[in-house]
């Protein structure tokens, strides 16, 4: 509550800083124009700690404790009480609740130290990928990373930032910001250098005012910070908000399975109870034994094997330079199906070269240059590759004869930026941007140096030499210029108007050689590849062709926003290039595309992608990319390429591949001992498994478990896009469950009639009616062990079945760590039965017989032989 | 207009008896192939159609100008003129009738000549008022005195709108030597 109210007080402050005179704002956070030097920023780091609106972590004790809020753990706790208190035999009050206890341990500690090592994981990949802001600090212009902004630093902003801190405008030239994480509000709002704010403006109206959230749309500026991380406005709301992305399909199936499971335990309990009550007589026994049930029901070990999966996974991608921003975005990347991408840095090299510059006919025309290049070598807000390529090509001189005027920076709405220079007493005006867009802005055109009147004939005429260099996969931009009277020193866009058509610029950015084969690998992997892009389709179709893409249908911008909503859905589908598209366009693509039933990734690294990279399951972007990207993507790749793509969906594939194996263990073998414990508590006169060997088998068969997050996946399940199968579960249930417990079945008759009559002299009625209770109880006894170990055995060897559809042992091998942990389990199990703890624990492995063991052998073939037959066609299908 | 003035020179202003488009383009693109210096099989005809296509080639109300680009061959530019008093509908983005055809032949390297011969035309019509001056003449020969009065105002007229003078920058020297004066 203090310090909600601390934090409302500095919003306040920081909206009075906006209201008051500049010089105040200055005083206020005490920094000049030149900014802090390094010593003040570094002493202002500790004084108001880093620049950051996550929520320190709480302290491990209090994560720790979370965990025991958790439906499986608490469900755990009531049964660990429940046997401590209604179990009268003092060993086996301790041995329960040790090993209920145990449990509880391995599903907390084990669980809680895989999420700690996944949000260490996840810090350090973020920090790899860290946004970064450019600073004025000792009059200097150095950059820093974002969490080291202070109060009193000077930003210097341009297209395509994200705004660091609160901060107040003090340099501005067509400024404009996208508040849309603050407010809602898509549209761009413009910020000014404003002397006085009326008081009663809020902060966020505020003409003057950038806040932490928004980003730069177009435009440059400087600010000065008023106030950072958890003191922004921000911070605040992130404070009162857990800002969440929605579930994803998996994250929903697994939370519903789990639910599931609980169900069907209490179901089972209870009916296990019942019969058990009336069978025995023995209500608390029958309780005790009723609760045992349920732990051997509950998939305990399920957070635990997520946890570890995902955080094992994220450090694999990592290391295939495929950085995972939020762990639950993994399941989206195996189970993607469409991958939409912009071509420019994918299917070619991002390395533009500027190859020719031509006037309006083609000739090549050093004016060209010189003109794009003083465009380029003046402008100060972003800076992309065609500006480097342009500013590659030649050096001008141009310090002594010329001098900067004004400039009309580049957005995504004009699609082309302007300098004005001072030459020779004449105001120079040079613009250079999107073919289309240039040429709505001139009226005349120049051959030579005559320049004439631009009539529609002739603006055919002059598309034609662009249409012509687009279809030779030149990517072509425009230049124009206009003479101002020197008396005019401010300009605006709406001086973008007459301007004479100087010629064109085509820039080569060659197709990468590994495009055709990453698309190939995507395509073998059920991924469909589409190109977004605002480029023409001229140079889209080529560079398609250069990668060898095939190209069925294309469609323009144009055409798409004059369809209606089922033409739109169908054509979206169909279509393999979509060019000429605004923004907003692409984000209407994806959100098509993921309304008909597609798990869709987008690939992009501009300002024009962010609206595409929040609206796709998975976006995707690279190192290179602008902040406001980076900072909207759910993965950042640290090298721009199709095949360190394609290496993480094979990840995210074999991360889900070995989860699906938990759950679909869980589901099969809970379903199939429910029928076992079930039948049991009917036929036999006696509980068929006394609680402590039922908690000591699951104690064993979660211990072997934990190595599935390590275990190998084979290729052919890695071919298929991954997405939760709740009907597969369903049909591992219902098929393999019987299986399990048919081998139960013949175990049961096996000790029944065979095993335990040849050792105790006799079958139960016999001993009944001789009234041998010496003999009743080794009968017992040598019941439990028989089905202790065919239990134990069949329970952990299922995972190497279920594993694959090839065959267990012979065609696919787990990993050596999931082999050497089923191994240990059995063994252990088997050692048990002769272990000096027999007495205790009601086993008597020395007692069986070679019949038992010969049995039980021939059952394990037939079992895993069983289960692999009824097992391969489901997973195969999955 | 030194093409225009070449065809109204040669004798190659018809009458156009054709009231479509097609028939137009089909009639001059015929007259545009018998020039000796045109090679035969150009496809004048279906340059022209192709050409259109791409966008309507009428460029003042009243007056069109179809042609055909052709590539690969060195020769100079020719033009046929047809005049239709009753106007053909050529399907203009202003809706009106076209009177006059002017059919361009272009071989790819004389594409700034046909460039400055459309600037010339445009600024000619529009200093003389536009297609109306024409459509007042009763006989072809009246027409070809009105287009010779059109060619007289366009070389005359200033021509091109202006004259561009632009930046004269050198390259920066490198490092080590002494900038140029």
């Amino acid at each position: 509550m203090a310090a909600q109210k601390q934090v409302i007080e500095e919003n306040q402050r920081t909206a009075q800083m906006l209201h008051a005179p500049e010089e105040e704002a200055f005083a206020a956070v005490k920094s000049r124009r030149e900014g802090l030097t390094a010593d003040e920023a570094a002493a202002r780091i500790v004084e108001f700690g880093l620049n950051s609106v996550t929520a320190p972590r709480p302290r491990p004790i209090v994560e720790l404790l979370r965990k025991f809020k958790e439906p499986l753990v608490v469900q755990l706790m009531v049964i660990c009480v429940l046997s401590f208190f209604f179990e009268d035999d003092p060993t086996k009050k301790i041995l329960s609740t040790t090993l209920v206890g145990g449990m509880v341990f391995f599903s907390v500690f084990l669980s809680y130290f895989q999420e700690s090592r996944s949000a260490a994981t996840i810090a350090k990949l973020q920090a790899m990928v860290k946004s970064t802001c450019d600073v004025i600090r000792g009059g200097v212009e150095i950059t820093v990373p974002i969490d080291q902004i202070v109060p009193g630093d000077i930003v210097v902003l341009a297209a395509g930032s994200i705004i660091p801190a609160d901060c107040r405008v003090i340099q501005a030239k067509d400024f404009f910001l996208s508040q849309s994480a603050l407010t809602g509000e898509s549209m761009p709002v413009e910020r000014v250098v404003m002397a006085t704010v009326p008081k009663e403006t809020s902060a966020q109206e505020c003409p003057n005012g950038c806040l932490m959230g928004s980003n730069v749309q177009s435009g440059s500026a400087k600010a000065l910070v008023l106030a950072t991380g958890r003191e922004t406005q921000f911070g605040a709301m992130s404070a009162r908000l857990v800002e969440r992305k929605d579930q994803t399909a998996f994250e929903k199936g697994t939370r519903s399975f789990v639910w599931m499971m609980i169900r069907m335990m209490l179901v089972m309990v209870t009916l296990t109870f019942g019969f058990n009550a009336w069978h025995t007589h023995n209500v608390q026994k029958a309780f005790l034994f009723a609760l045992t049930v349920a732990v051997g029901l509950t998939p305990e070990m399920l957070p635990m094997i997520l946890a570890a999966c995902l955080s094992k996974g994220a450090r694999t991608l990592a290391r295939l330079k495929v950085v995972m921003k939020r762990l639950d975005a993994i399941q989206n990347l195996g189970a993607m199906d469409i991958f939409c991408t912009d071509k420019t840095g994918t299917l070619t090299q991002d390395h533009i070269v500027l190859q020719r510059h031509v006037d309006v006919i083609g000739r090549d025309s050093e004016d060209v240059l010189r003109y794009a290049w003083m465009n380029s070598h003046y402008q100060t807000g972003l800076r992309n590759l065609l500006d480097r390529a342009i500013l590659n090509r030649t050096d001008l001189d141009v310090e002594r004869s010329c001098r900067k005027v004004d400039e009309i920076p580049f957005d995504f709405q004009r699609r082309r930026m302007s300098v004005v220079v001072d030459h020779d007493g004449d105001h120079l005006l040079i613009c250079k941007g999107a073919v289309e867009e240039i040429l709505a802005v001139c009226d005349r055109y120049q051959i030579d140096d005559e320049i004439h009147t631009m009539i529609p004939l002739i603006k055919d005429e002059v598309m034609e030499e662009y249409r012509s260099l687009s279809a030779q996969g030149f990517r072509v931009i425009a230049l124009a210029y206009r003479e101002f009277d020197r008396s005019k020193e401010v300009f605006s866009t709406a001086d973008e108007a007459g301007l004479v058509l100087l010629g064109y610029l085509a820039f080569f950015d060659p197709p990468k050689e590994t495009a055709a084969t990453a698309l190939a690998g995507l395509k073998i992997r059920g991924v469909r590849a589409k190109i977004l892009t605002g480029d023409n389709e001229l140079v889209s179709r080529k560079v398609c062709a250069d990668v060898g893409m095939p190209v069925g249908r294309v469609l323009t911008g144009a055409q798409l926003a004059a369809m209606d909503k089922a033409t739109f859905d169908a054509a979206v589908l169909e279509a393999d290039i979509m060019a000429r598209l605004t923004p907003s366009q692409k984000e209407q693509v994806i959100r098509s595309l993921k309304a008909q039933g597609h798990t869709v990734g987008f690939m992009g690294d501009g300002i024009n992608d962010v609206l595409a990279l929040k609206a796709a399951d998975v976006g995707i972007s690279v190192d290179t990319a602008v902040d406001v990207a980076k900072e909207s993507a759910d993965v950042v790749l640290l090298e721009k390429s199709l095949l360190v793509l394609v290496d993480g969906i094979d990840e995210g594939r074999r991360i889900f591949c070995n989860i699906e194996k938990y759950i679909r263990m869980g589901a099969s073998s809970n379903f199939g001992n429910m029928f076992s414990v079930l039948g049991a508590a009917i036929l036999l006169p006696f509980e068929p498994l006394s609680p402590i060997l039922i908690l000591l088998n699951n104690f064993i068969y979660d211990f072997s478990q934990t190595a599935i997050p390590f275990d190998r996946v084979e290729s052919d399940q890695i071919l298929k896009p991954r997405q939760w199968d709740i009907s597969g579960i369903r049909g591992f249930m219902i098929w393999l469950g019987p299986v399990s417990s048919l081998f139960d079945y013949l175990t049961f008759a096996l000790m029944w009639f065979v095993v335990c009559p040849h050792v105790c002299g006799g079958t139960w009625s016999e001993l009944v009616a001789a009234g041998n209770s010496a003999g009743q109880a080794q009968f017992i006894v040598l019941f439990h062990t028989g089905w202790f170990i065919e239990s134990n055995i069949t329970q952990t060897l299922v995972v190497h079945v279920i594993r694959s559809s090839q065959m267990p042992f012979i065609q696919s091998r787990a990993s050596w760590q999931l082999s050497l942990t089923t191994l240990a389990a059995v063994t252990f199990a088997g050692w048990l039965t002769f272990s000096p703890w027999t007495g205790g624990l009601g086993l008597a492995g020395a007692s069986l017989g070679v019949t038992f063991w010969v049995a039980l052998a021939l059952m394990t073939v037939a079992y895993v032989t069983l289960a692999h037959l009824i097992a391969r066609p489901r997973l195969r299908a999955a | 207009m030194r093409i225009l003035l070449e065809a109204l020179q040669a004798g190659r202003l018809f009458e156009l008896t054709e009231t479509s488009k097609r028939g137009a383009f089909e009639f001059l693109g015929r007259v545009l192939e018998a020039i000796p210096e045109i090679p035969d099989d150009s496809g004048v005809v279906e340059a022209m159609f192709a050409r259109e296509g791409t966008g309507n080639t009428a460029i003042a109300p009243g007056v069109a100008c179809p042609h055909a680009r052709v590539e690969g061959i060195n020769a100079e530019i020719f033009c046929a003129l047809g005049w239709s008093s009753a106007g053909i509908d050529y399907e203009a983005e202003d809706g009106n009738r076209v009177n006059l055809v002017v059919a361009y032949w272009i071989p790819d390297c004389q594409r700034v000549g046909f460039l400055k011969e459309m600037s010339g035309l445009a600024k000619a019509i529009t200093a003389l008022g536009g297609i109306e001056s024409l459509r007042k003449c009763e006989t072809l020969g009246e027409v070809r005195h009105g287009l010779l009065d059109w060619v007289t105002v366009a070389l005359n007229e200033s021509s091109p709108d202006a004259r561009a003078r632009m930046l004269r920058l050198s390259a920066k020297p490198p490092v080590g030597e002494e900038p140029k004066a």
